[in-house]
């Protein structure tokens, strides 16, 4: 059972079109006087201890073979060189982003759109229908190939996205993994609250297995 | 998409998500040696049931709050508080390299300042490391790990 408690305050403008609408990238603020979804997950994955104490005290999934391509001998290993990437890659997302935002994102480079990716293993593109469960990773096979965290949002339509929440992704699938489990209860909490606020109408909310 | 509902719910309070990320970028001391350290005394601390935060807080004279910011890597350490984390934790959390100055790099240093295109540049960097190549700390810290582990 989920121990996600929603109070969803607002959302967080991360970028937005300076002409004024309302499109570009925005996160959720659960709970007021907290920070957004965004920069709560950099303070996060910025915390060395916070980080290193994650994968030590989930030493398990750590021997799933998900982990191989670390060619490490032990948990102590694995935990400092997990911590390491963990730090390495959220500079790298989050300067990927301040480049969006300075560049813009709707040059013909940089497309907000094109930074995410359907959530639902089987689908390759996004659907007409808007409110679709999405992720981000850092495509980088030269320095990063194998990605370990990972952004959660709902695309609301072209080059407009709302971050729900983030995970350190320990399992292949989601359901596999409590936090990974609970970012998919906060996508379909979210979605429920934007359609309640009536912003945009969607009868199926679909909640089926889910890959990385 | 409903412009107008969407806007309702839009925050005036912004994200201080770019400040931050950018303060990252400009210490890279950060992630580069305090990070490290933190991550460091984490396992450390990890290790040893007895011996907590607010412990090394105490035995440091500090506040809590402080240590937790050290763990977080998040602080600027000076030499003395290294020194003095070195010293309560019974490990040293700076590993300096031998110098290995050795004969056939004085020689090759001799022979270069000797030799007479270069006579005159006194400013030249000189064209090869004196130091040799050592284990870094963090390799030190795992072997380190292994044995108390094994324990």
């Amino acid at each position: 059972m989920s121990t996600f408690k929603l109070t969803i305050m607002e959302l967080v403008p991360i970028f937005v079109d300076d002409e004024g609408s309302v499109e570009g990238l925005f996160a959720v603020r659960y709970r007021e006087g907290e920070p957004d979804e965004f920069e709560r997950l950099f303070e996060q994955w910025d915390d060395s201890n916070f980080v290193l104490s994650y994968f030590l005290f989930n030493e398990e999934f750590l021997k799933d073979s998900y982990f191989d391509y670390y060619e490490t001998f032990g948990h102590f290993d694995k935990a400092f060189n997990l911590s390491e990437k963990v730090e390495f890659e959220a500079t790298q997302i989050y300067s990927l982003f301040i480049q969006y935002r300075l560049d813009g994102y709707k040059t013909s480079s940089g497309f907000l759109q094109t930074l995410f990716k359907p959530l639902e293993k089987e689908k390759k593109q996004f659907d007409e229908d808007s409110l679709q469960e999405s992720k981000f990773k850092i495509e980088d096979k030269i320095n990063n190939p194998q990605p370990i965290l990972r952004l959660y949002g709902l695309r609301i339509e072209d080059n407009t996205f709302v971050i729900t929440g983030g995970a350190i992704k320990l399992t292949h699938w989601m359901e596999h993994h409590h936090d990974t489990l609970e970012e998919l209860n906060k996508l379909q909490k979210v979605k429920e609250w934007l359609l309640e606020n009536d912003v945009t109408s969607q009868d199926d909310i679909k909640y089926s297995y889910y890959e990385k | 998409m409903k412009n107008e509902n969407f806007r309702k719910l839009i925050s005036n309070t912004p994200s201080k998500w770019e400040e931050k990320v950018n303060e990252k970028i400009e210490k890279p001391w950060l992630s580069e040696y305090s990070a490290k350290i933190a991550r460091n005394i984490s396992a450390i601390l990890n290790t040893r049931d007895e011996f907590n935060q607010t412990d090394l807080a105490v035995l440091l004279g500090v506040e809590r709050q402080y240590i937790s910011r050290v763990l977080q890597g998040k602080e600027n350490l000076s030499l003395q508080t290294i020194w003095k984390l070195s010293r309560k934790l019974e490990f040293e959390l700076l590993d300096f390299p031998t110098y290995n100055f050795n004969v056939n790099e004085k020689l090759k240093y001799k022979e270069f300042r000797q030799s007479k295109e270069n006579k005159n540049l006194e400013a030249m960097v000189i064209p090869f490391s004196p130091f040799k190549e050592q284990p870094d700390s963090t390799k030190v810290i795992y072997s380190y790990l292994k044995l108390k582990y094994a324990d």
